[in-house]
């Protein structure tokens, strides 16, 4: 066990972010469950700026690219260009090369380039040419997106969605906390984070959340979890996947350690399951005509299934 | 502009008017109300075509009525729809749009009308429940009078001394936790730990869904005596195999100690 800890990290974000507590926990998950993080909200909600700041809190490499309708893939993984100096092709690694990589607005672009960041995400190499370059370690990718401007824009399909290992919602502040942001923002611009751990304590972290222990009982709890999503509903067309089961089970461990435990409980894993689930089902048209909300519709499933 | 291929198929027009009203500002949550298209020609045309209604995803649609009057001075063209709010806050309605081709200039256009911004506000009481609440609380003047007078008359007879209840039953948590301890002692084990925790949840009500945190967010003032208990058996129940002897002991502690 290393000195650092990763409740500092939430401390330092939280110099910079106010309130934002879900999504600030959503990115510290992410990164000791070792997944992808996918913030879904407005915009102007410090959804880059969380990204952002987590970098700096980790001194790790952080890359930004903007998703746009007339993105290449090459844009994002690099290309080989050909030197007239050396005469000979040498290859421009994209910015996909960084500890921390925020996909803004991911559903701006087309699918060949969502492809491409997937496959790098899934695979954490990118091969460029002939050649295979791997991924810095730790990678975590987190995307954006804004569920309202939706003109011009390409759906992530369910199998890619399914790459993410959790989905944050990020919401609109409360009056205070809005307030606060006022007052803090009038003086200055972003209060800047320092670096409070590095890529090595990240590393030693994740090792201690794999460590975390799952009793036998709330393995079959996870998995009666995902099971519920899968039988017949109104709301629902397809249930989880078992990427779901596993995903669950390491945001639970994650959750354990920010938590200070090296066990998980109940609480773990029911906090964490809408996260790892919401992104995974597959709704049905007539949630939306019937104005129910997935969030209410996880939450129904979820406590419908008895704890261990 | 719309492309050449597209413009084709258009109708030539001059569009002298195109709007989108409501008539209700602040319709109230399950009240049906209506958008009004209203689209004015110059010309003569016997139908509209190519035009796209808002999109209403705030609302429930409930109907639409559709009217193209020719005159000898243009045309008119009015679409009806009626919808509800079935929730109170503020409802975005953006604009309808209509392609042609310009008359004046023969070019294709797309125009498009005002946006709305409504406000569904929540809904009244009627006037009916204002009369029932009324009539409760009238009924309940004339009770408590008449409750009032016959206290006063059984005051005043001689008092008769009243059997004594039965007492309460003895209440069940010092039972239940003595039936917890005993389990844990019994079997200071995994299985052990979780019988003893299945009985101190029953003791307290847990329900099948219900996690730590619910419980004790149900106990902490009530029984504030019992939280260490139940963080105590959690830990035993889950803890791994490396820490549970540990964990047992603080269990049995606890209870010991929320016995006292």
């Amino acid at each position: 066990m290393n000195g650092k800890r990763p409740g500092d990290i939430v401390h330092a974000l939280h110099q910079t972010i106010v309130g934002q507590t879900a999504v600030v926990e959503a990115l510290l998950l992410g990164l000791l469950a070792d997944g992808h993080v996918l913030l879904e909200g407005p915009p102007g909600l410090a959804k880059t700026l969380a990204c952002r700041s987590l970098a700096t809190a980790l001194e790790g490499e952080f890359r930004r690219v903007q998703f746009t309708p007339d993105l290449l893939p090459s844009d994002i993984v690099g290309t080989r260009i050909f030197d007239q100096r050396e005469s000979r092709f040498t290859t421009m690694l994209g910015p996909i090369f960084a500890n921390v990589v925020l996909a803004d607005e991911i559903n701006r672009a087309p699918a060949k380039v969502q492809s491409a960041l997937l496959e790098g995400m899934q695979e954490r190499q990118v091969t460029i040419g002939l050649q295979s370059f791997p991924l810095p370690d730790p990678f975590i990718v987190m995307a954006t997106m804004n569920p309202f401007d939706t003109d011009g824009t390409y759906q992530l399909p369910l199998a890619q969605m399914d790459r993410f290992l959790l989905r944050a919602a990020v919401e609109y502040p409360s009056k205070e906390e809005e307030l606060t942001i006022l007052e803090r923002f009038a003086v200055e611009n972003t209060q800047p984070v320092h670096a409070v751990a590095g890529m090595q304590d990240v590393l030693a972290w994740r090792a201690e959340a794999r460590a975390v222990h799952l009793e036998e009982n709330l393995k079959r709890y996870i998995v009666e979890l995902v099971a519920v999503t899968r039988e017949p509903h109104d709301l629902i067309d397809h249930g989880a996947s078992p990427r779901a089961t596993l995903a669950i089970a390491n945001l639970a461990r994650a959750k354990a350690l920010l938590a200070g435990r090296d066990y998980a409980i109940p609480d773990d894993v029911r906090a964490v399951a809408p996260l790892a689930l919401h992104h995974r089902i597959d709704f049905s048209y007539r949630l939306a005509t019937q104005g129910a909300r997935p969030e209410a519709v996880i939450q129904g499933l979820i406590a419908g299934v008895p704890t261990p | 502009m719309l492309a050449p291929a597209d413009a084709q198929s258009l109708q030539r027009v001059t569009v002298t008017s195109f709007t989108l009203s409501s008539d209700a500002q602040t319709p109230r949550v399950g009240v049906a109300f209506h958008l009004i298209i209203t689209l004015r020609l110059r010309e003569r045309v016997s139908d509209v075509r190519n035009l796209q209604l808002p999109l209403l995803a705030q609302l429930e649609l409930l109907g639409d009525a559709r009217s193209t009057t020719a005159a000898r001075n243009g045309t008119l063209y009015r679409e009806v729809i009626t919808v509800a709010g079935h929730r109170a806050g503020s409802v975005t309605i953006p604009s309808a749009t209509f392609d042609a081709v310009d008359a004046r200039d023969g070019k294709a256009k797309e125009y498009a009308t005002n946006g709305l911004a409504l406000r569904v506000v929540a809904p009244a009481v009627p006037a009916s429940l204002w009369m029932f609440l009324a009539w409760v609380l009238v009924s309940l003047g004339v009770a408590t009078l008449v409750l009032g007078a016959m206290l006063v008359a059984l005051a005043r007879r001689p008092k008769v001394v009243a059997p004594q209840p039965d007492p309460q039953p003895a209440p069940q948590r010092p039972k239940s936790l003595a039936q917890a301890l005993a389990l844990l002692e019994q079997d200071p084990g995994r299985s052990g730990a979780l019988r003893a925790r299945e009985v101190v949840r029953r003791m307290v009500e847990a329900r099948d869904g219900e996690t730590l945190a619910d419980v004790v967010d149900r106990v902490r003032h009530r029984h504030p005596e019992l939280l260490e208990v139940l963080c105590a058996l959690e830990s035993a129940a889950f803890t791994h195999d490396g820490d549970l002897r540990a964990a047992i002991a603080r269990a049995l502690d606890a209870l010991r100690q929320a016995q006292r």
